[in-house]
């Protein structure tokens, strides 16, 4: 054998390249997604989620109220029309959305979950109001069945958190962590990317609320971990902001995966949102209890 | 970069199909790296299994600041040195690597592909670990000597004299080779 002139050369050129035979292939996946489903069931029985969670807590109900058909009529209320609109309209640049959405620092949105319970003949629906102040905080407010359920009050800027339970009349109030604190939940933002990072297909024009949008739709089948999922964007023409987003998916709840059906719509993109918005204002009668 | 994203988005959201993306996509690799810092496929196995095992369990918290495959990357890191620490390197032999990693397995077992990567495993595994170390995460797996100085909690400094002693050893090694 030859003494090799540059060792370091020598040594890159025999990387090994294994090939993962099926037993380790096997073994890895089938304890993988036992520890995954594991760990999902586990955080499903806590009652007052981290602050990781609160994005998951309001996309995965907990509410047994609403009908499967929330969700259409929803979509016939709002009046979507898929067919509206001329074929002269102007597009929507669809590269500058993203671009757009990160330089704005506040939005407030409005977000409604359905869950089905196939074989239960049962669904859970809830829906979240979240205002999200950028730097200085974030809160949500989420009602099942029209009644205030939690209030998460995520004040960044002074790392401190609350949330409040109006029926239970308790709250909880604890520091965030830097990581809790920098880390930002933020749906709208996170589906428009992974949406227009795809190859999507286009809707056309439509009409929703009296706007004039154009539509895309990533069958998620085509997406990296694609679970038959598809995501629609519908952003409005004029401003190039997105104005609703549907998702349909399967989501973890109570140990499985189960079919949602998600909307995110009534944004207001770069309000002014008064301060006063995150001040938890909590009534002296509430038992301050201990976070989980 | 972005697709590492959007499954570590889904991963979180509990999608099985993302987290089999992840394995899929980075397995050989990391199984590379476990097969070159313990010279046992076996074993190396088994440090991929536990990394994913424990991966899988972060789902719903898991952030992704770097690089997922450096990250991924520097956990098999762990855990084989971990492995190691339990076990008795001195018979790593050529023997010892020819065996682990015979072509004359099945397809249902992982297998070094090449006869010029087992001749190197066999010479790293004659290295002392930390140096082994050094020189696998650098030149193989890209991760920079302030990241594996993190990794092994010394300085830089003596990250770089590692790497050098690492393979004027290893140089040293294919020397006597030449000369036998």
């Amino acid at each position: 054998m030859r003494l090799p002139e540059n060792i370091e050369r020598f040594v890159k050129n025999r990387k090994p390249h294994v090939t993962a035979g099926a037993d380790i292939d096997n073994r890895v996946l089938d304890d993988s997604f036992a520890a995954m489903e594991e760990t999902m069931r586990a955080k499903s029985v806590v009652n007052q989620p981290s602050i990781r969670r609160i994005i998951m807590k309001s996309r995965i109900t907990k509410l047994a109220a609403l009908a499967a058909a929330a969700v259409i009529i929803i979509a016939v209320l709002i009046g979507v029309n898929y067919f509206g609109g001329s074929v002269d309209m102007a597009g929507v640049a669809w590269g500058g959305v993203i671009e757009k959405i990160e330089q704005i620092p506040t939005v407030v949105y409005k977000i409604t979950s359905v869950t089905s319970y196939p074989g239960e003949n049962r669904e859970m629906s809830t829906k979240s109001d979240i205002y999200d102040g950028g730097a200085y905080g974030r809160r949500m407010d989420m009602y099942k069945n029209g009644v205030l359920s939690v209030q998460k009050f995520i004040l960044v800027e002074k790392k401190i958190a609350y949330f409040i339970w109006p029926k239970k009349k308790q709250y909880t109030r604890f520091a965030l962590t830097d990581d809790q604190a920098t880390t930002k939940e933020d749906l709208p933002r996170q589906y428009v990317k992974s949406i227009l990072s795809e190859d999507y297909t286009k809707l056309g024009h439509g009409n929703i609320n009296g706007i004039e949008v154009e539509g895309v739709e990533v069958n998620k089948s085509k997406l990296p971990g694609g679970d038959k999922d598809v995501i629609r964007l519908w952003v409005d023409i004029e401003t190039n902001l997105p104005i609703r987003i549907e998702l349909e998916c399967m989501m973890m709840e109570s140990g499985a995966q189960r079919p949602t059906k998600q909307v995110i719509d009534d944004f207001q993109w770069d309000v002014e949102i008064d301060t006063s918005v995150f001040e938890p204002n909590i009534p002296g009668d509430f038992t301050q209890v201990e976070p989980r | 970069m972005l697709e590492d994203k959007i499954l570590v988005f889904r991963f979180n959201r509990g999608s099985r199909e993302a987290l089999r993306r992840i394995y899929e996509k980075y397995k050989d690799d990391l199984l590379g790296l476990a097969v070159a810092l313990s010279n046992d496929v076996s074993l190396a196995e088994d440090v991929v299994h536990d990394v994913f095992v424990s991966f899988a369990q972060s789902v719903g918290t898991f952030n992704l600041t770097g690089s997922l495959k450096s990250y991924l990357s520097t956990c098999v890191a762990n855990r084989a040195r971990d492995r190691n620490r339990s076990m008795n390197r001195t018979d790593s032999t050529l023997e010892a690597a020819d065996e682990t990693s015979s072509d004359v397995i099945g397809p249902e077992r992982s297998a070094i592909c090449n006869e010029e990567s087992k001749q190197l495993i066999n010479l790293l595994s004659k290295l002392p670990y930390d140096q082994c170390e050094v020189i696998v995460l650098h030149l193989h797996h890209g991760l920079k000597f302030r990241r594996i100085a993190k990794l092994q909690s010394v300085s830089i400094n003596t990250i770089q004299s590692r790497y050098r002693y690492g393979l004027d050893k290893l140089r040293c090694m294919l020397d006597g080779e030449v000369k036998t």
